[in-house]
């Protein structure tokens, strides 16, 4: 009798391990991988260490089997802890495991957005915008033909227009009047043919576009392109995107961020400070 | 009753490949860790299993002396990832 119920015992225990190495396999990341990992393995053990106590029914097994089972329970949260501990402070990020679409971007949008929801205020058509423009870097110091000639080939095509065509409207607007308007910020922009479009690309240039001669180089540009129906959302935009680069300290982060997420961050925190001050 | 014991047996070594396929894939050192800390606890899991195979009772001690043992790697391998040494 003693046989079956310790063998019963040590099979749950088992199938617990098996459960917490499947989450070590199949989670994303070394938090969620500790946590299905470490817990589950503790009570399968103790299970395992139980079931064999029982089903020898030695005393000698017994005890030792109590004193490891005492000792998984104080080891295996410290060491847990211990290992996650050491990977934040090596930097290892939490993958966003909420929405299996949205991977890639990390915690810090989840937190914002709960900063959004504690905060009573709706994302805007101009945050979501923020949120899906494309945004790009250019390392090597380039002049304005250069630029707008990138830009065009990648917004032709989200406006259903020929690149080239596009880049000679921009060019047009620019050589009107210069749309470095903000030292080391501009805005070039145009309005298009068609119906219901609207797109904004913003680029980071780590050695400066030249606009003209007498100005600074710029290093943060936004290119607004709209159809004449969004009228009213593109000069919105625009006076919202000037109300953000006017702060002191805009540029400053912009050069020093690290890569296109930190600037996404950087425009998003904005627009939030934006609205709290509205 | 052999049938049992043997099931129980086969499902640890799947468990523990399953630990030992978290090692080789990474990616990260972490990842590799957490994996070791647990491939630890499967082995104390089978040598105790092999109490009742045996019916001798000194693979519990042995058992019980892993424990300590992968504890303590763990340990050390936690203070090395954050960048401190062994003594810290």
């Amino acid at each position: 009798m003693n046989e079956y119920i310790g063998i019963i015992l040590i099979n749950i225990g088992i199938l617990f391990n098996l459960v917490s190495c499947l989450g070590l396999v199949r989670l994303p990341d070394v938090y969620t991988r500790l946590q299905s990992s470490t817990k589950a393995v503790t009570m399968g053990s103790s299970l395992v260490l139980i079931g064999i106590a029982v089903f020898t029914g030695m005393f000698s097994v017994a005890a030792q089997s109590l004193l490891t089972i005492l000792f998984i329970f104080v080891s295996a949260p410290t060491a847990a802890h211990a290992i996650a501990r050491g990977a934040h402070s090596s930097g290892i990020r939490v993958e966003r495991i909420t929405a299996e679409g949205l991977i890639g971007r990390t915690i810090e949008y989840e937190l914002l957005d709960v900063v959004r929801v504690g905060e009573k205020f709706k994302k805007d058509r101009f945050d979501h915008t923020l949120e899906t423009c494309p945004i790009f870097e250019i390392e090597e110091p380039i002049d304005d033909e250069e630029l707008l000639e990138r830009v065009s080939k990648v917004l032709a095509p989200r406006l259903k227009m020929r690149p080239r065509e596009l880049e000679r409207m921009l060019l047009e607007r620019e050589n009107e009047a210069t749309t470095a308007l903000a030292p080391e910020v501009a805005f070039p922009h145009v309005i298009v043919e068609g119906q219901n479009m609207f797109e904004m690309l913003v680029v980071r240039a780590r050695e400066g576009v030249r606009f003209s001669e007498e100005q600074s180089h710029v290093h943060a540009i936004f290119v607004l392109v709209g159809t004449q129906d969004q009228w009213h959302f593109y000069l919105r935009s625009m006076a919202a995107l000037a109300t953000m680069v006017r702060e002191d300290d805009f540029l400053e982060q912009w050069k020093q961020a690290e890569d296109e997420e930190e600037l996404h961050k950087i425009l998003l925190e904005r627009s939030r400070r934006r609205h709290l001050t509205d | 009753m052999e049938i049992a014991i043997f099931f129980s047996l086969f499902f640890l070594i799947v468990a523990s490949f399953m630990a030992l396929i978290r090692v080789i894939k990474g990616p990260t050192a972490p990842d590799r860790i957490v994996a070791i800390d647990i491939l630890g606890f499967i082995l104390v899991n089978v040598c105790a299993m092999l109490t009742v195979i045996t019916r001798e009772d000194f693979y519990m001690s042995v058992a019980l002396a892993w424990a300590l043992l992968s504890f303590i790697g763990s340990i050390a391998l936690a203070k090395k990832l954050e960048g401190k040494e062994f003594d810290e």
